[in-house]
């Protein structure tokens, strides 16, 4: 049985495993950002609200 | 108000600045992702070999080429290390498939940054659809970051406008 593949890489940001940095595409980027973070630190999106209202 | 055209854009402001549409205000004035890309950056299909998009785009003086389809939208990037691989291989065999890519409207002191930090050479700018308006390069962004400082223009924005 294969073992799930642990994500090597967490956002420099929030923390969140990732597989790679979503602004460059590197898996061995020394400052990787998330999907969600490089989107609202380039002005593309607003940070959400939490859903519950937090 | 003297308009006797009024249109609801039902898709957001989002999607026409990521279209690369014309914008009024302070910030329209700040130049953008969009605005410096090159738009003449070389583009192959997935059907062809890399030997033969590798001379057209050394021929060109690039270092850089995007994989595109018929309608233009983004299906891969080769960048300096991915021509140079066997020229036999297919381009979908040797691109980076889904490159990450940036909207036309993004700061271009903010792109620049990141391209420095990240030390990445190029980006891919694209609509929200995914259709390539340019590929932007890091001495184009940092150039123009740097005009942008020394004018006193890089001020923080008051949001996408």
């Amino acid at each position: 049985m294969t073992e799930p593949t642990l994500a090597a890489l967490r956002c420099s940001r929030c923390d969140r495993p990732i597989d790679r940095c979503e602004f460059c595409d590197a898996s061995d980027c020394r400052t990787p950002i998330c999907y969600g973070c490089v989107r609202v630190a380039l002005g593309e999106t607003v940070p959400q609200p939490h859903t519950h209202g937090g | 108000m003297g308009f006797d055209q009024v249109y609801h854009y039902a898709a957001g402001k989002l999607d026409w600045l990521a279209a690369g549409l014309s914008t009024e205000g302070s910030n329209a004035k700040r130049p953008r992702a969009g605005d410096v890309a090159r738009r003449e950056v070389p583009t192959c299909g997935l059907d062809e070999r890399l030997g033969q998009v590798a001379r057209r785009v050394g021929a060109a003086g690039w270092d850089a080429c995007v994989v595109v389809n018929a309608e233009r939208v983004v299906f891969g990037l080769l960048r300096a290390k991915e021509l140079q691989a066997d020229p036999e291989l297919g381009i979908e065999q040797a691109m980076r498939p889904g490159p990450s890519t940036f909207r036309p409207f993004v700061s271009i002191v903010e792109m620049a940054r990141f391209m420095a930090d990240h030390d990445l050479d190029s980006s891919p700018i694209t609509t929200s659809d995914g259709r390539l308006v340019g590929l932007l390069r890091r001495g184009d962004a940092a150039r123009v970051a740097e005009e942008l400082a020394r004018s006193g223009g890089n001020a923080p924005e008051e949001g996408p406008s």
